[in-house]
Formats: structure tokens, sequence, C-alpha cells
């Protein structure tokens, strides 16, 4: 055995010719080791490029580790800030909502904008030029690549923007560019660029809104950072400017890492199930194969095989299945690792720095290609390796022969009343139970993940439906400045399909401590008394009331940073930057923990008229339609939009409601795909186990079949015999899968949505997820059944009785 | 010659080697305190019926089974200095060794290995006795074909060789290791009586250069060739013919050299009448049959015109020697298999016009087969096992099935055990069940293929009692069948060799029967 390999050997001829002559058992082996070995490999390789790419293109854009939102400000201010020590450094940005049309008026769309003061020497979150120029002259406009795909533009087209006093300005698009801080997602909004320049034109004053800074020093230190940023803050404050937001970021850690990482990461462990299901597989046909061997095995024991002599070949044999299916596998995960990188890069607003071949995957791919069949494999190969002759020459079969008195067996014995036939294909379906536990298991298995990915699915629509009665409404109207209700409702009369209107009001309150440091920040929603636009699931205390003021209904998630919250107690809340209050806890509602951003609560419109001043007027308008199609309430905003123009009204946007909703679902619903394939791969994996199961039992079962044509069963009763033995697989399977459903989901839930919500959901079950599969795993088990069901019929008694 | 043989050392001897095996059943004693010394250079044949215990003797000789007590020690002749080797007390894998360095073992089956061609199959011994050496080991091998005379096929794969190139093959990897001892298990058993002849003159050159070969055959014609004959029955050695004369040996005369006239005998007594003749009052009319089998190794014809007529209610037995042609001959009546050329008419019908399927229905109908084997489903009841031809055929209603079945049952005398599962029924039990299931139907033909091949001879005279009561209610049955218990009872004895029918007796033929 320490010697070299030599092949001429008759043992290692036989390897190959076993290797060669049953073509079909090495590409039905070969395939689940490949399938498995490609799904890692692909995701590793996504993994891989992903985290290097993101962290290298996010760096290389010299991001900024501090950005602040604060009160218009100007050069002056810049060279204060450049001051404050750590800070190396600043950059001053005008962000503006442009009012935006490419098809000359008939349908409007909202882009972010930033004004850059000078493209040629920004230096911060430089930008990457995709197609065009990166530095626009007055008047013209960049647009950042993920736009390009949200508002359907492209290079060198002419766009429309409307100003505030519905002037109309035509902007060439002269560039596309990636701006690493632009973040992708399910939320991700259209970004452009103009000069500081263009802003008069369009009708802005020329001062910044927005700071940009890096630190001097370790920019990858976050502790570090903070502490400039809290200098930087201070100076802020003590020149009376009132601080919207902070973010800090550091400088080789994209924003999305986290989240990008921990979906890899699911589908990385979905990838390593569909290897363990495939080893599963890998087992049973070895397990086969040393079962059809076993006389051959016999044989050679017969003319002075030794047990390890046997190993060896066998084992080589495995090794030789794995290096086949490494072939296939390693330059199909390369290309398909990077496609998919490609692809969540697009999703995800990520740079790549070019296809490539990650030597370290590979490694992986071979390690796990070699070790996996060889350890779902030693079991029967050592077990085979030591039949002895006896058995082998005596084609011993007492396991496959009969039942060994388990519960299971009598269970089958004491079923009278079923027809033979039947009886047959149930009794048959337990006589090999170690297969049949592995075919379980990988269709389990499969069914399991695939219902789990309908269950994951409903509860994110669940989601978007608890965001919606939050407060969507079917068109909401947002106005830049405050409008008289009673004059909004005279104007929307002529609009058609309206049922019901409502106008709220907003504000943001920061929750105060003793000490004067906010703790957390509050959206505050004023809804009218009686709304019927929102209906919060108010678990704890109760919802606002007639004559109610300064009270407030709150996100549950205001637990996480006051665990002992309960109604009627009060916070410290300073609305809009003015005076603090305080205010009266009145009830909970279910709503998840929005991380780092701000909480939800609900409070009187009466409340927040008076701390906003502005007395019945609002700045936010919400229409109910009569019909709730996205196509009726697109139209009805549009007649709105036009209706209120017409008017003189300033409007910021109308959106309808279901188009916001059908867009977060479109963006989840990748990620649902995504899982999807996942889960229809490890049902490939699983039905080619069962069809291997199938073919194994009916090769095993050959001369019986013989007999049962010899006493009369035509070929439909044989087909039915085997078919209904893999339909009856395939019910069990379906009954586990359900069972094994609820924890997979609640597990994949909760990766999903701390991923992208910062917060686990409340699981939702689909039985659309139950029937589908039902459907899918019958369909899967008949066409698994069915060859091997034909080739049974067509057996000639000769044959069978023949058979050895 | 054995007086010779008294004066060496014995290669192997068996002291009190007893043999049990565990059934369903009970406890089953295979071998019974047998006592062998096998010398160099001696020819052991041993002879006996199907499941006598000859292929159980061979194992424990080869160490291919545990015995359950007493001894078998080996001593190499030209290694006295190692002693003796007490094979019971070897490993598993030590017993491998040792057999590869040892023993030659030949199998009627030929147990090549199907991948392998055939040059490669001969190295094999060698390859894992660590004797391996390519270049020489190559040359050994094909010097070994050429000695059995297949030096132009060495590398064709035996799928591609005839069953008597397989076997001359199996002898030369036996002869692979140069081994002391050869062990052969019916090597002539699946062959024709010209292919027999040669393998068994192989044999005997081997015996003249010095080897020592044990054989088992059934072929009592054999005996006096041997240097040695040994009888067993029911696992005990009954008879030893130490001079090989083979005259204490029973011989059944069906198993001899056919000659020219009994064969032109037979022929003429198969030859259909000119006149035409109503069809459908015989049970089984078979014309001109002739079944031709084309393999890589080239055609062989298994039947060379088979012309037979059974009426109805008849008994009649087809009795021949192994590779005759009787199994492919039940195959034809059975509608198993196709005829190359002739008609094969069961109860009027041409059977071969109907397709599988529907011959597989027509068969269940109208006639039941019996195994050597049995061939119960595992999974069902001995009971659900005599109701399944019922389903399949949609004879009677479902809710008079059990009670029909379990008369059947009661006719076989496994009423009492009609929820067992055949696993833990004893063979004879099967075999009753699975005659039960042959009527299950109410056939008006039986078929029945060495239904005592596997039987002791206490369970088959059960099964021939069965037959009995079966022929005087009127069945039509035909058994093949090695069993002179059975051919003394039947109307009609079909002696078929070679593809043809040598003899066709309305008597039994009492000569070979004791």
């Amino acid at each position: 055995m320490n010697q070299p390999i030599d092949l001429s050997r008759p043992r290692w001829r036989k390897v190959i010719s076993d290797l060669w002559e049953n073509r079909a058992r090495t590409f039905l082996v070969v395939a689940s080791i490949a399938v498995g070995v490609f799904a890692i490999g692909t995701i590793l390789n996504a993994y891989v490029i992903i985290q290097e790419d993101m962290s290298v293109t996010y760096s290389a854009s010299n991001p900024a580790n501090i950005q602040i939102f604060t009160d218009p400000f100007d050069d002056e201010f810049i060279s204060t800030i450049e001051k404050v020590e750590g800070v190396r450094e600043v950059e001053g940005r005008h962000s503006l909502n442009l009012r935006i049309s490419k098809d000359e008026g008939n349908t409007w769309r909202t882009l972010s904008t930033l004004a850059v003061e000078d493209f040629e020497t920004s230096t911060i979150f430089e930008l990457g030029l995709v197609e065009g120029t990166t530095q626009p002259a007055e008047r013209e406009l960049l647009l950042e690549i993920n736009s390009v795909d949200i508002l359907e533009l492209e290079l060198g087209q002419m766009i429309w923007v409307e100003l505030a006093d519905g002037t109309i300005r035509e902007m060439p698009i002269v560039g596309i560019v990636k701006d690493q801080a632009v973040l992708g997602g399910p939320d991700s909004i259209a970004v452009g660029y103009v000069s500081m320049d263009t802003l008069e034109w369009l009708g802005r004053p020329e001062f910044f809104n927005q700071l940009y800074a890096t630190v001097d020093g370790d920019s990858n230190d976050e502790v570090h950072i903070t502490a400039v940023s809290e200098a930087i803050e201070d100076k802020v404050e003590r020149e009376n400017r009132t601080l919207y937001e902070t973010i800090t970021n550091t400088t080789n850690e994209h924003p999305m890492t986290t989240t990008v990482l921990a979906i890899l990461t699911v589908l990385v462990a979905m990838g390593a199930l569909m290897l363990v299901l495939g080893s599963s597989l890998i087992a049973n046909t070895l397990n086969a194969l040393l079962t059809q061997h076993k006389r051959q095995i016999g044989v050679m024991k017969l003319v002075g095989a030794q047990s390890f002599q046997i190993l060896g070949m066998y084992i080589l044999l495995i090794i030789a299945y794995s290096l086949i299916s490494l072939l296939v596998a390693i330059p199909l995960s390369g290309v398909a690792g990077y496609r998919f990188s490609e692809f969540m890069a697009g999703e995800l607003s990520i740079t790549l720095q070019g296809y490539r071949f990650v030597p370290q995957v590979v490694v992986a791919q071979m390690a796990i290609a070699v070790l996996i069949p060889l350890l779902a494999g030693f079991l029967p190969v050592n077990r085979g390796s030591k039949t002895t002759v006896e058995k082998a020459i005596s084609d011993d079969q007492s396991e496959a022969q009969s039942g060994n008195g388990s519960f299971l067996d009598r269970l089958g014995e004491q079923i009278e009343w079923m027809s033979r036939p039947l009886l047959i294909s149930l009794r048959n379906t337990f006589r090999r139970k170690g297969r049949l536990a592995l075919t379980l298991f990988t269709l389990t298995m499969a069914g399991a993940i695939f219902i789990a990915v309908f269950n994951v699915q409903a509860s994110l629509n669940g989601f978007i439906d608890q965001i919606s009665d939050l407060f969507l409404a079917d068109v909401m109207i947002e106005f830049s400045e405050p409008y008289r209700i009673s004059q909004i409702e005279e104007t929307l009369s002529v609009v058609p399909g309206v049922a019901a209107q409502e106008g709220w009001l907003a504000g943001n309150g920061e929750i105060v401590q003793d000490d004067g440091s906010v703790d957390e920040t509050v959206i505050l929603l004023g809804p009218p008394a009686g709304s019927t636009f929102t209906s919060p699931k108010v678990h704890t205390g109760r919802w606002q009331q007639e004559g109610d003021f300064n009270t407030v209904v709150i996100a549950d998630a205001v637990w996480e940073t006051y665990p002992d919250l309960e109604p009627g107690d009060t916070l410290n809340m300073k609305v809009a930057g003015r005076r603090t209050e305080e205010w009266t806890v009145i009830g909970f509602f279910t709503f998840p923990d929005p991380g780092e951003e701000s909480l939800l609560g609900y409070t009187t419109f009466t409340t927040l008229e008076e701390e906003l001043n502005i007395p019945d007027q609002v700045v936010s308008y919400r229409l109910e339609t009569v019909i709730q199609t996205i196509d009726y309430q697109t139209e009805t905003a549009k007649i709105v939009d036009d209706t209120l123009r017409s008017a003189g009204y300033n409007v910021t946007s109308v959106e309808a409601g279901q188009t916001t909703i059908q867009e977060v679902s479109e963006a989840m619903g990748i990620l649902v795909t995504f899982f999807l394939i996942m889960a229809l791969l490890t049902a490939l994996v699983g039905s080619i186990g069962l069809a291997g199961t199938m073919g194994m039992n009916v090769l095993e079962r050959t001369r019986e079949i013989g007999v049962m044509r010899a006493i009369g069963a035509v070929d439909l009763a044989i087909v039915k015999s085997v078919v209904f033995e893999g339909v009856f697989i395939g019910v069990i399977s379906w009954l586990f899968g359900i069972v094994l459903s609820f924890p997979i989901s609640f597990l994949l839930l909760r990766l999903i949505s701390t991923s992208l919500f910062s917060t686990p959901l409340d699981l939702l079950f689909s039985v659309r997820g139950f029937i589908l599969w039902l459907v899918v795993v019958l369909i899967l088990a008949t066409l698994a059944s069915v060859i091997p069901a034909r080739n049974a019929a067509r057996l000639t008694i000769r044959e069978v009785l023949a058979y050895e | 010659m054995a007086g010779t043989e008294q004066h060496r050392e014995p290669l192997l001897q068996l002291k009190g080697v007893n043999k049990v095996y565990q059934t369903g059943a009970g406890e089953f004693k295979a071998l019974d305190n047998i006592n062998i010394d096998i010398f160099p250079g001696e020819f052991i044949g041993i002879v006996g019926k199907s499941g006598a215990g000859k292929s159980t003797l061979l194992n424990m000789i080869s160490g291919v089974s545990q015995i359950s007590s007493g001894d078998v020690v080996f001593q190499h002749p030209g290694e006295a200095n190692k002693g003796p080797v007490p094979i019971q007390s070897l490993s598993q894998d030590q017993l491998a060794k040792w057999r590869g360095e040892n023993v030659g073992i030949v199998y009627q089956s030929f147990e090549l290995l199907p991948m392998l061609d055939l040059v490669n199959n001969v190295m094999l011994p060698q390859d894992f006795s660590g004797m391996y050496q390519p270049k020489i080991s190559r040359e050994k091998a094909l010097e070994l074909l050429e000695l059995v005379e297949l030096g132009e096929h060495v590398n064709k794969i035996p799928a591609h060789v005839s069953g008597g190139q397989k076997q001359r093959v199996a002898i030369a990897r036996a002869l692979a290791n140069d081994p002391a001892i050869i062990i052969a298990d019916e090597p002539t058993g699946n062959l024709d009586t010209k292919t027999a002849e040669t393998i068994f003159t192989i044999f005997e050159k081997l015996v003249a250069q010095g080897k020592t070969i044990v054989m088992v055959t059934h072929d009592m014609n054999l005996a006096p060739r041997f240097t040695r004959c040994l009888q067993i029955s029911d696992g005990k050695i009954v008879l030893t013919d130490a001079d090989g004369g083979g005259t204490a040996v029973s011989t059944p005369s069906t198993n001899g050299h056919i000659t020219e006239n009994n064969h032109h005998a037979a022929y003429a007594n198969g030859t259909p009448t000119e006149e035409p003749e109503d069809e459908s009052q015989y049970a089984v009319l078979l014309k001109d049959v002739v079944k031709t089998y084309v393999g890589p190794a080239g055609s062989f014809t298994a039947l060379k015109g088979i012309n037979l007529k059974i009426k109805y209610g008849d008994f009649v037995s087809i009795v021949g020697k192994s590779g005759s042609g009787k199994s492919t001959l039940l195959n034809m009546l059975t509608g198993i298999d196709h005829p190359t050329t002739g008609e094969v008419i069961i109860g009027g019908n041409r059977i071969y016009d109907l397709t599988e399927s529907q011959r597989a229905l027509w068969r269940g109908n109208n006639m039941g087969i019996v195994f050597q084997f049995f061939q119960l489903l595992p999974t069902l009841t001995l009971l659900e096992n005599v109701m399944l031809p019922m389903d399949y055929c949609n004879v009677y209603k479902p809710s008079e099935r059990r009670g029909k079945a379990l008369e059947l049952l009661d006719l076989v005398g496994l009423v009492d055990i009609a929820r067992q599962l055949p696993a833990s029924a004893s063979t004879g039990q099967q075999q009753s069940a699975a005659i039960a299931r042959s009527l299950a139907t109410d056939p008006p033909i039986i078929v029945a293929d060495e239904p005592t091949g596997n039987l002791d001879t206490r369970s088959a005279d059960t099964i021939v009692r069965l037959f009995d009561r079966l022929a005087d209610q009127g069945k039509t049955i035909l058994i093949v069948t090695h069993d002179p218990s059975i051919t003394q009872r039947t109307k009609q004895t079909v002696t078929i060799s070679d593809g043809l029918i040598v003899d066709n007796s309305l008597e039994p033929e009492l000569s070979f029967i004791h």
C-alpha cells in the first residue's frame, strides 16, 4: 500500500472499469458531489470577492469618517471645523431634492441631489467614473450608477427639473458615476450631482447643509472617530446650530458589510447543508454499490484479497469520484460565484475589482470534495470490505429480504385491509431502513427549507403590511410648506375616486435625559382624531383618544433603551428642536427596532399642531382611493399631482402607496428568490437521491419483480408498485418537512430580518409553502420513480430470474 | 492408490466437522461429523443430491464458511517446518491470505470479475497475495490461459466468451499462485456435455501433474474417473469409494452420455403429425421449437427443435442434466422466453402472440409456477403471498380472497403459520406455500422447476406427496427435476439433453430409481 499506485495492476484496473463501465452510477455520485461543491464554491467565491472588494473599493474612494447634517453653512464654517483636533479633511455638500421628469412632464420622480463645490478638487467620497465625465459643467447633471436603473435614465439624456415656482429647467446627464456613499438595498434612492454654481439656476441658495470629514490618525479606529465626531458636534452646537444627524464610519468598512456578509453567511450555511444532503446521497449510492459488488468482493477475497486491500480499492474509487466532480465544480463555481457577486454588487451598489480566481476557495472546495465523500462513504465501504466470503457468495440479502421485527415492520404487518400490491409497496418502503433514512433526510431537509423560504416570504410581506397599516395610504402627498387642510380638501374635491382623506402632521422628537443628552430620537406622527389611515396593534396600554395632549403611543422597540417603561410613565421630549416637555406614554405597539434610526411614535394631531405652531395646517396629506390597485392609485396620484400644482401648491412628492410597497417587495423578492433557488437546488439533490434510491430498490428487487410477473402482474401493476413506493417516501418526507420547517423558518427569518432591518420579525406561516411543496414533492417523487418503474416493467422474466 | 496415500501426510484433514445453520424454523444440521483426510495428488469427487451438504463441505475446506465444531487442518506439503494450520483459528483476512497462497477455487458460476479482461482476471490472485510483478505476472497469466487453450482471447472481457471458456479462465485463475489444492464446486454444472468433458480433462491433466483437486459434481458418470469419490447425503458421508470406480455410487441413467440411437428415437417420438389436430385438446403443444441465444461470444442453440404434446391431467417430469436445456424449455412453456422459431400453444392459446404484459395476466390465470428457490415475496406473509395472484388477476371477490387463500394453505398444511413471514418458515414450508400460491387462481396447469432441489429429504417427501394429490385432483403438472422420487410418480418423463428430447416415455424409467 505504501508503494506508488501502479494503475496497470488488476485491482486498480477494476477501479477504473467501475468508474467507466457504470457511467450512470458514476454520473449520479459525481453529480451529487459536484452540486454541493458547486453551491458552496459559488457562495464562498462571492463571499471572498464581495468582502475584499467592498472594503478595497470603499476605502479607495476616501470615505467620510463623519457625516453631519446641520443648518446651512459656508466655507468659513468649514475652515472652523478643519481646525478641530483630529480632523484631516472637511468638505461641504448641499443636499436637495429635485423633482425631475424624463418624459417632458408626463411623469415626475424625485432625485436626491448633492451639490459639490469643486468636483476636481473634492477628495472625500471621490466619485468613480462609469461613463461620460466626473466633472459636470454648470447646469449639467451627473447620475449615480444605481439611479440609472431606478429612474431608467441614460447618459446624454435631457431631463426636466421643476422648480418650486413651477419653472422648468432642462439639464443633460453628462456622466454616470459611482459614489461609495450611496447604498443599495431595498430602500435605495436615486442620487444625482450638480455643481454649486448650478444651485442658483435651480432656485436654491448657495450654501452647504451636509458636512463630510475625515480624521487624522487611525481612520479605522471607531473610538478615535467618535471622539473627533463629538469634538465637531461640540463645535457645531457652540455655534448655535441645530445638529440633525451624525453618521460615523471607519474607512475600511463599507456600511453594508455586516448586512451583506450576514446574507452570504446564510447562503454559505445553505450551501453547506446541500453538501451534507449530497453526502447522504453519496453514502446511499456507495451502500448500494457495495451491495451490488458484494459478490465481486467475495470473489476477490476468495482469490486472496484482504479487507484493507478491498478498502483501498473503494477509497480510490471515492477519490476518483471527487476529482471528477472537482473538474466540473471548480470552474463552474468560479464563474457562477463572480456572476453572483456582480449581481449582489449591482443590487447593493458595491463596486467589484474584476473577475479573478480565488485560490483559497479552490483549496476549500478540494478539501470538501475529497473529505465529505470519504466521510460519507467510509462506513459503507469499510463494512463492505469486511464482508465475509460466505455472505458474499451465498448472496445473503437477509437485511433486504424482510423486516427485522422493528416497530415499523410490526406496524406494516398489521395492516391487512390494503390490497397485496399496495402492501408490497408500503412494506418495501421500510425494507432498507438505512437507505430510507438517508433519502428521507435529504428530501425532508429540502422540503423544510422550501417551506421555510415561503414562511420567510410571508413574514417579510407581513412586515410590509404592518408598515403599510401604520402609515402608508393609497396616495401620499408631501408639501414643501404647510397648507390649510380645508384649502387642500377643497382643491382635491375635483379629483375622482377619492374615498377618504386626512391631513397628518409629523415632527422629530428627541428623548432628553436630565443632563440634557439625547438618548433616542422619535419620529412623531400626528394623525387626526379618529383616523382610519392607521391601525397600529397596541398590545400594551391604549391608543390616542379625544382630548389627549402630549401623550405618545410608542413602538415597543423603545424597551431596548427603556426596558421598564410602562403606560403612564413620562418621558422628557424636545420636539422640532424647541422646548423640552414632559410627555406621557399611554401605549405600546409592535414595530421592529430600527437600529440606529429613529423610533416611531404617535401623538395627537392637536399636540403636534401646537408643538409645531401651524394651526389647521399640514405638510403631509393622505388619500384613500375607491379602488386599491397599483394602476388606479398611480393614476389618481398623477391627477392629484396635476391638480395641486395647477392650484399653485409647492408639492414635494405625490406617491401611490402600492408603488412603495411594490418597490420594497421587489427588493425583498430578489432575496427570497435566491433562497428559493437554493431550496430548489436542495430539492434537486433530494430528488436525485430519491431516484437513486428507487433505482437501487428496483435493481435489488429485480428477482421479486420477475416473480410478480410470473404470477400475473401486468405492466401497470409493476409500475404502480414502484411509483407508489416513491410517492409514499415523498409524502413521509413532506410530513417530516412540515415539522422541521418550523425551526428552520424561525432561524432563517431571524438571520434575514436582523441583517436587513436590524431586528427580528414575527414569524408568519404560509399555507402556500406547505401545499406547493407537497405538489413539488409528489411530482419529484413520481418522476424519480417513473424511470425505475418503467425499467422494472420492461424487464422480462427470463432476465430477472437469470439475474445475479 | 488409496493404500499408498496412507503413508503420506494429509494435505488437509477434516476431523469431526459439524455445521449447523440457524433458520427461521430452528436449527438445520448441514454437516454431521465429517472426517476426511485429503492427500497430495488426490482427485476427490464429492457427489450427492441438491441440498445434501456438498457445497457446505467445500466451504469448510476452503475456509469460506465457519465450522460449528470440529477441526480443519492444513499442512503445506513443501513447508512441513511451518507446522499444520488449523483453519478455523484464522481471522477472515488471514483466511483470505491463506486461500490466496494455498487454494485455487473454481465455482459453477465461474465468478470472474466482469469488468476485467481475462488476463487481468487471472493476474488478480497474484496482485492480492503480494506476488505481483507487472511483467512476470502477465507472462504467467498468459501461460496459464495458453494452458487452458484461451491464448487468443486474453484481452476479451468475460461477457465476450462462452460459458466453457469462462470456466477455463476460472481454472487458470485458480492456478495463478500455484496452489497446493484446487477446490471445484460443480465446475461443469452449467456447461454442455462436450465442454464439460473438456473441463474435466483439464482437471485430469492437472492431477497428472501432481495437483490435488476436490470437486463437487452431480454427474455420477464421472465417479470412476476420480481417485476417490465420496457420496454425501443429509450432511453425512454415506459412501466412500476409495478406488474411484463408482460402482457403489448411484448413477441415474438420464445423466449418461447420449448415444446417437436414443437421440434419433427421441426426435422421431417428438415429430409432429402431418394430420391436422385439435390444438385445444392439449394442455401443452410445442411444435419445432428452437431457441438460439446470440451473444458477444457467438450464438448458442439451447433448444434444437422440440416437439412436445401434453394432455390435460397429465403428470409429466422433465429430466436432464444441468445445461441440457430444461430451464429453457420451461421458459418456453411458461411464456417467460420467446422461441426463436416454432410454436408454443398452451391450452389452445398461441401465447407468444400476446404482449409481455398480456402474457403475465394470461399466465396468472392459467398457469401456476413453482420455483426451486420458492420465490415468495419476503415482505408479505404466507397468506398474503397466496392472495397476491388473486389480486393481480382479479380472481374471486376481494372479500372471498382471504378465505380461499386459507383453504389453500390448509391444503398444504400451513394454515397455522399463515400469518408468518416466509423468513420465519422452514424451506419445506416455504415451498408448500409456493405451491399454494401456484394454485391461487385455480389454474389448469402447474409448472414446477426443481421443486425439491433445495430441500432436505423429509421436506422433499412432503412436497412430492402434495404434487401427487394435485395430480389426483386432475391438474396438469409439469415438473423439471433431478429427483427420482418424483419421476417414478409421473405418468410421462421427458428426457432432454443438449437441447433435444432424447426420450419421451409414457412409463417411468425405473432403472435409476433406488
